[in-house]
């Protein structure tokens, strides 16, 4: 910390001393190769401390400078140009530098190359692509935006955990999330806490702290070979994200400004029915207030009759349709962020500070961040420092409790039956403070949002510095340090006089987690050698990644004296603390050959040990290597074709598990039986001292062309992933004394296409049209499960009803959803019961996949003098839903489905259990012809809710994701007011949805709970918004 | 130049050798948890697991078992109760995964060590208690296999017939009775419930092999018959002082996993005190013969929402009757909530207590069973069957002293309730009827094992007064549960489930165990 600090002194010190005293006021214009004024032209006089940028229109002044000084002009990409002072004007022409027009793209270990010489699958995409529309994570922001990258929208919040998967995921049950790198400090991006089907509160992820104005570039790294270099944690692919430099503008440093103000509208996307509400006795409106205490929609016709409410108050018994839009607020997110940035030859900073303070649609939830980014470059001779420092506070309060049952609001909206009134529900608790609610085991909405407390915040400081020294012209030194460390602390309880959980007197839980991952590495370098017609680079380094993490868990229940909701007050204290420790050390080493800057081979090698495996297996070499041929440098084409490259490479990646998976470890329980203490096995995973490091192996092969100058152009990848010995954590059959086991296991393929197609349609003088499109296709197979798994699937995830498992099944796709079907014939015909009840299987069967393996993104620019309009459509295939809410929907009533019978029975299509057809007719509400002995309508839905073929739906789906239409104020103007540049957009997010399964009623395709690998099941989920805004820039 | 490269080679050289040697020094140390410990003690291991032979969550017993065994309603309909799934299997999943897993790896650590040979034998002891439970409630289970995942890495356990785990039960308490040995280490702190008085824990494995004895007379005669009089040869408990029963402590709210130091049944009226009442049937039976023990068992809920004193008057308890909501369409609230204040609950000051103590098997019990065999002349001696059916009365009642103050049943109060309801049946059904009956009742809270009871002897026989019930879909028309459905996951996380199934039957609570012959 305190290097950083120095470096940052002497980072302003410098900067603070430009102006000198002298004879000569130089002034002119620099243009470049077109004639045009060149702003940000840097300007030095050699042999004194006197620097100057040229201003918006090119020109400059400088001084005071004597004759036969020397000015240098330099500026990136052009060919600096030194000029001796003869007078008081002078006017330069730049010419550009023919080696520095190549594109440069930062890859691993933030080394820049040159994007014509990578032999693998590097997108970069501008900053401006994710802040022009922003959103507490900026996960939101890449979606549809990125071949091969696969982002999902995770129903758990604005705040909460995103989903992104780049070519399929690579690890049957491990982590499949991306390696995100910021200024080359790899961030701790793991969730801190999520729900699955069975409930729970989403707290976020580490990319909520990541600023979307501080972005330059998003690059994203798709193969092993471009994370080779990572190793491990880059198994999944590597998203590096460059932050914004520091520029000046007429040797002033530059002010921005961005003020971003979003508004979120609940999209109501449920359809249930209101024709019958609450059942009371017979066909009678609930007449007691016992009666009117239901979730049970399977009542009397909503005919307005007098009606006996939970609360003893009569009302007509009608439908309320409009409860989801009284409960929910229109929610906000109000970003702020200013920046003051400089440079000159020796020094480049910017700082920025950002603000982003989200209400939600949920009444009483909010989500704010602060923070404070700092990135300085500095020369001193030989050295270069790089110092990046980013500090934010997260604070997020009353994040929604998503699946299960109780203390989900979701779940207590969606079961309520059609005649309640929400609002008759308010505030949610009596006079004495004690919840009350309209039926069993169901929490007020309000009592959620008002009585149960939420918070959490987190103090993060992500830093690195690096330090490049260069020993000779070709030989250099790089040391780095980098630090990812954050606080973070929840508190969560539910006050006494709850009614449905299981502590009546209250619960807390307290949480305080810290985090470090750090880094150290070294490398020493060879750059730029010529040996012919041969180029060479080469480095070898080593690194040092450790990872920390304690966690003090202080939770209990039943609070002593009511309405004070701390630890200290509570009747039974549970305290835990979990240290987690782990440390990865590498040694690697790159190779790169250029051959006439045309044909480039680029060969690593990596070995990583691994703290979390048995000392005796737990190192593993991998090598990658790519080859990058430039033919249209290499042959003359025709002059259709600007440019073409044919590139392939071949890789390994290797990884490990997380701490303490190999012995059996024993806990003592939290409480004592008298002077005995209790001991038992602390573990429901079965540890493995055998564990192997995991293999991933990728080929890709690409080819990327421009035609006609650029106006059109693709970029087409294949690639081949299999992973071996994938460490896996399975479900095993409790009767083994666990619940889980975790192994070496199979292997798994991924292969896809990926496409990027982009071109300008339109390019008249003041118009142009910019189109792109990227679509990704994805297939996957689980080749073998191995000998661990002895036959028994391996079992991800469970839907709260337990009527619906994911699991991994040999030959299948990645993630199957598996549940009861309708017992069919031979026929296929649906078998029922005596009592008319459809029969489902007894063993899980095959239903669908839940993971996406078709997507397309859509987008067209097209700017008219300063007017730009962006649009984004995004698609997505190939994966289906279990829906729990449609499920539950039928049991209790509420689906429209479930009208079908309901006053005067049924009889259901299919035949009978000794293969005659069936006959039975159902009791519906008025009818007397139902067969003897025959079950009623109600029960027949209830039936069906079981049988989990009936809730699978096509979550295909085309969303118009993001408009934004933008406004340039035009330079004239704004150079009266001082400022330098200035534009407004409107922007808008999920404004509509194109294409959905007309089927899939009452929820949205893209909901599920978690956001793990356990992709495919919904579970009453945090709605869809639509969102809409405007967002202003200004420079000055 | 060259030489330069020379010499950046030769260094690079040197620094990878160096870095090689040493990457990854100090790993092991790295990679020991800090939270946990690797080593047990068998000491801290002994009590936690005879704490948690009790199943401390209720959901299995409290939905499932109290109410099939009519002791306890949670007013669901019986068809509802009969449906697969859920709960169910609640039950399976405790013991398996806390006092089995425990006790399996406990029995492993101290085979080990010679001189820990009273640690294993009373390890295999509980561990019988344990996998009886568990086969008399689901049928067949893993129990070779089971709970071995760590050990053996045996993911997929096979299911053994119930047959094969009977035998190799018996086996087990045979050879841990021989194995003990007064000159080797006793458990005096370890072992909560005897404090290591191995005279104990012999009559405790004896009377369990009574009781395993006698639930197989059906399938097995020869075998049974064997048993039990091994059992009775070798010492069975001799008065309420050999109970095996475990204390609990109090200030405990938690029904989970994470405490097993309060006992969790009683949950389910501390908890829900509007959900559960007791059964009209079981009132009845003790307000029909003025029974002291109502007065133990029960009380009037003092309100909805609080389970606090109500009125323990045994004049103004009243039962609710079993699966009392079966209309199919009626809702839960048929009966006009007030009214739910007058049908009574367990009493809070004994049974309705985190600190209530647990009876697994008692010297009553062993008594009736005594009783039941001299009726069927499986064994023979002096003692008369109505000596048996008289001391296991008053044991049952004088065991409630355990219970607190408000269990305290005097001999006096035995005495006349005996002479009230004499002793004196008509025939042998009568004589079965009457000290199964008895059973019946004492096994209140125990009601794993009053449903196995239930099954074996076919008494009470509460099921015949039931009105004819719709069938659910799955339920082969019994007119009684005859079993517990399995675990759910079972049957994705185990594929030698269906071998099971094949043998025994569908996973139906219709289907009969191995020694439940009609």
């Amino acid at each position: 910390m305190r290097s950083f600090l120095l470096l940052l002194c002497c980072a302003f010190s410098s900067l603070s001393t430009f102006a000198q005293s002298g004879t000569l006021q130089v002034k002119g214009k620099v243009i470049d190769e077109t004639g045009t004024g060149m702003p940000g032209v840097n300007i030095s006089v050699k042999g004194k401390k006197l620097f100057r940028t040229t201003d918006n229109l090119g020109a400059y002044s400088i001084g005071p400078v004597q004759e036969r000084d020397v000015l240098v002009f330099s500026y990136t990409g052009y060919v600096s140009k030194e000029v001796i002072v003869t007078g008081a004007v002078a006017d330069v022409k730049l010419a550009p530098d023919a080696n520095n027009l190549k594109e440069v793209v930062v890859t691993a270990l933030n080394i820049n190359r040159e994007k014509k010489s990578l032999g693998y699958s590097v997108t970069s995409i501008d900053g401006s692509m994710v802040n022009s529309v922003q959103t507490p994570n900026i996960v939101n922001a890449l979606s549809g935006k990125i071949a091969g990258v696969d982002v999902g929208n995770i129903a758990n919040g604005v705040a909460g955990t995103k989903r992104i998967v780049i070519r399929g995921g690579s690890s049957l049950t491990g982590n499949n999330q991306p390696l995100w790198v910021v200024d080359g400090t790899p961030i701790n991006t793991e969730t801190l806490g999520g729900p699955d089907a069975f409930g729970g509160v989403d707290y976020g992820d580490g990319l909520t702290g990541l600023n979307p104005d501080d972005i330059e570039t998003i690059s994203v790294l798709k193969g092993n070979a471009a994370a080779a270099l990572y190793g491990s944690l880059a198994s999944n692919g590597v998203i590096l994200v460059t932050t914004k430099k520091g520029k000046s503008i007429n040797g002033k440093a530059t002010v921005d400004f961005s003020s971003s103000m979003l508004f979120d509208k609940l999209v109501n996307t449920t359809d249930f029915q209101f024709e019958y509400g609450q059942s009371g006795t017979g066909n009678e409106p609930p007449a007691t207030p016992e009666e009117g205490f239901s979730s049970s929609s399977w009542g009397a016709k909503l005919d307005g009759r007098p009606s006996v409410r939970f609360d003893g108050v009569t009302v007509p018994f009608n439908a309320v349709k409009d409860n989801y839009e009284r409960f929910f607020n229109t929610g906000n997110t109000l970003t702020n962020t200013v920046s003051i940035s400089g440079s000159n030859n020796i020094h480049n900073y910017r700082i920025s500070l950002s603000d982003l303070r989200n209400e939600d649609i949920i009444p009483n939830a909010k989500f704010n961040r602060t923070g404070v980014n700092l990135k300085t470059t500095s020369k001193f001779g030989r050295l270069t420092a790089d110092v990046s420092l980013n500090y934010t506070v997260e604070k997020a309060k009353n994040r929604p409790f998503i699946g299960g049952n109780v203390s989900n609001l979701f779940y207590s909206l969606a079961y309520m039956p059609g005649n309640i009134d929400v609002e008759s529900l308010k505030p949610g608790y009596n006079a004495d403070g004690n919840e009350f609610s309209y039926a069993n085991s169901i929490s007020n909405p309000y009592y959620a949002v008002n009585k149960v407390s939420q918070s959490d915040n987190k103090d993060r400081v992500t830093g690195s510095i690096n330090l490049k020294y260069d020993i000779t012209n070709w030989l250099y030194l790089r040391g780095r340090a980098t630090r990812d460390y954050y606080a973070a602390g929840r508190s969560r309880y539910i006050p006494g006089g709850n009614q449905f959980t299981s502590y009546p007197l209250g619960q807390l839980e307290e949480a305080a987690t810290k985090s470090w991952v750090s880094n150290y590495e070294l490398i020493l370098g060879v750059k730029d050698i010529k040996i012919g017609d041969l180029g060479l680079n080469f480095f070898v380094g080593g690194n040092n990644l450790e990872r920390k993490r304690d966690i003090v868990n202080t939770s209990g229940n039943s609070f002593v004296v009511p309405g004070v909701y701390t630890f200290n007050n509570l009747a039974t204290k549970l305290p835990v603390t979990s240290k987690s420790w782990q440390k990865t050390n590498s040694f690697f080493g790159s190779l790169e050959l250029a051959y006439h800057n045309y044909l480039y081979l680029n060969v690593t090698g990596r070995n990583d040990w691994f703290s979390t495996l048995p000392m005796d297996n737990n190192n593993l070499f991998y090598p990658a290597a790519s080859l990058s041929f430039v033919f249209s440098d290499a042959f003359k084409l025709p002059a259709a074709i600007s440019f073409g490259k044919l590139r392939a490479s071949t890789a390994q990646v290797s990884g490990d598990t997380s701490p303490y998976q190999l012995d059996l470890s024993y806990s003592l329980t939290q409480v004592a039986y008298g002077s005995n203490n209790l001991q038992y096995i602390g573990t429901t995973n079965i540890s493995n001292s055998k564990l192997q490091p995991l293999l991933s192996t990728d080929y890709e092969l690409g080819l990327e062309m421009d035609f006609l100058k650029g106006r059109v152009g693709f970029d087409v990848s294949y690639y081949n992933k299999q992973i071996k010995n994938d460490i896996v954590r399975t479900a095993v059959s409790r009767s083994t004394g666990f619940r889980t086991a975790i192994l070496n296991v199979g292997k798994m393929e991924n292969q896809g296409i990926e496409l990027l197609l982009k071109g300008t349609p339109v390019k008249t003088g003041k118009f142009q049209w910019d189109v792109s499109s990227t679509f990704t296709k994805n297939s996957n197979k689980v080749v073998t499960l191995g000998p661990g798994a002895e036959n028994a699937p391996i079992l991800m995830a469970t839907a709260k009803s337990g009527e619906v498992i994911i699991q991994l099944e040999e030959g299948k796709r990645y993630g199957g959803i598996y549940g009861y079907k309708y017992k069919r014939n031979e026929a296929g015909q649906i078998v029922y019961n005596a009592q008319g009840l459809p029969q489902y299987t007894t063993k899980n069967e095959f239903l669908a996949n839940g993971v996406y393996d078709k997507m397309l993104g859509f987008s067209n620019t097209f700017s008219f003098g300063n007017f730009g309009l962006f649009t984004l459509v995004d698609a997505k295939w190939g994966a289906s839903i279990y829906s729990e809410t449609n499920a539950l929907s039928y049991s209790n009533g509420k689906h429209k489905n479930t009208l079908v019978g309901r006053e005067e029975g049924l009889i259901g299509e299919g035949v009978n259990e000794s293969g005659a057809v069936n006959t039975v007719k159902l009791r519906g509400i008025s009818n007397t012809d139902f067969t003897t002995g025959a079950s009623s309508v109600q029960s027949y839905y209830q039936q069906v809710s079981h049988v989990a073929e009936e809730f699978i739906y096509d979550a295909s789906f085309v969303k118009l994701r993001e408009v934004s239409l933008s406004y340039r104020f035009p330079k004239s103007l704004l150079s009266k007011v001082g400022i330098a540049n200035a534009t407004f957009s409107l922007v808008g997010r999920n404004l509509a949805t194109l294409y959905k399964n007309k089927d899939l009623t009452n929820v949205d395709p893209e909901s599920s709970v978690a956001s793990g690998n356990a992709q495919g099941i919904e579970r009453l989920v945090y709605p869809v918004t639509r969102n809409f805004g405007f967002t202003l820039k200004l420079s000055l | 130049m060259k030489r330069n490269i020379k010499n950046v080679a030769v260094i690079s050289l040197m620094a990878l050798t160096g870095v090689l040697s040493s990457c990854d020094k100090g790993f092991d140390k790295v990679n020991v948890s800090e939270d946990f410990v690797s080593t047990p003690n068998p000491e801290y291991q002994l009590p936690d697991i005879e704490l948690k032979m009790l199943d401390n969550t209720y959901y299995t017993l409290g939905d499932f078992v109290a109410p099939f065994v009519m002791q306890v309603t949670n007013r669901k309909s019986y068809e509802t109760l009969n449906v697969a799934g859920g709960y169910h299997g609640y039950h399976f999943e405790w013991i398996y995964g806390n006092p089995l897993v425990n006790v399996v790896d406990f029995i492993e650590r101290t085979k080990a060590d010679p001189t820990r040979v009273n640690y294993t034998s009373i390890g295999r002891i509980i561990k019988v208690y344990l996998a009886h439970q568990l086969t008399d409630l689901y049928g067949e289970i893993p129990y070779f296999e089971g709970g071995r995942g760590y050990l053996d890495r045996t993911f997929t356990p096979a299911y053994d017939p119930q047959d094969k785990i009977y035998a190799d039960m018996f086996k087990e308490l045979d050879e841990a009775i021989v194995a003990f040995d007064n000159a080797q280490r006793i458990p005096t702190t370890a072992d909560i419930v005897y404090k290591g008085d191995i005279t104990k824990w012999k009559r405790f494995a004896n009377s369990l092999m009574l009781r395993l004895g006698l639930r197989i007379m059906k399938a097995d005669a020869v075998n049974g018959k064997k048993w039990i009089e091994k059992a009775v040869a070798g010492g069975l408990m001799q008065s309420n002082d050999d109970n095996f029963l475990v204390k609990y402590l109090p200030n405990s709210s938690t029904g989970g996993t994470t405490n097993p130091t309060s006992n969790g049944q009683a949950h389910i009226f501390i908890r829900y005190p509007d959900n559960y009442r007791l059964t009209s049937q079981f009132i009845n039976q003790l307000k029909n013969t003025s029974d002291p023990r109502m007065s133990v068992y029960a009380m009037l809920p003092a309100s909805r929402t609080a389970y606090g004193a109500g009125s323990k008057d045994p004049a103004k308890q009243k039962g609710w009757p079993a699966f009392g909501d079966r209309a199919e369409e009626a809702p839960y609230s048929s009966i006009p909530s007030a009214n739910r204040l007058n049908y009574s609950v367990s009493n809070n000051a004994t049974f309705g207590r985190y600190d209530a103590p647990y009876i697994h098997l008692s010297y009553a019990q062993v008594q009736f069973q005594l009783a039941e065999c001299t009726v069927r002349q499986i064994i023979t001696g002096s003692t008369t069957a109505k000596t048996y059916y008289e001391n296991g009365v008053k044991a049952a009642m004088d065991q409630l002293k355990a219970y607190g103050t408000e269990g305290v049943i005097t001999p006096a109060q035995a005495t006349a309730y005996l002479n009230a309801n004499p002793y004196n049946p008509v025939d042998n059904e009568a004589a079965l009827e009457a000290i199964n009956m008895q059973y019946w009742i004492e096994t209140h809270y125990n009601w794993y094992e009053t449903f196995a009871n239930m099954r074996r002897s076919g008494y009470p026989k509460f099921y015949d007064q039931l009105a004819p019930v719709t069938q659910q879909p799955g339920n082969l028309n019994a007119k009684m549960p005859r079993r517990l459905t399995y675990q759910p996951d079972e049957v994705s996380t185990n594929p030698k489930l269906q071998e099971a199934l094949k043998r025994q039957g569908p996973d139906l609570t219709s289907t009969r165990v191995w020694w439940d012959k009609p």
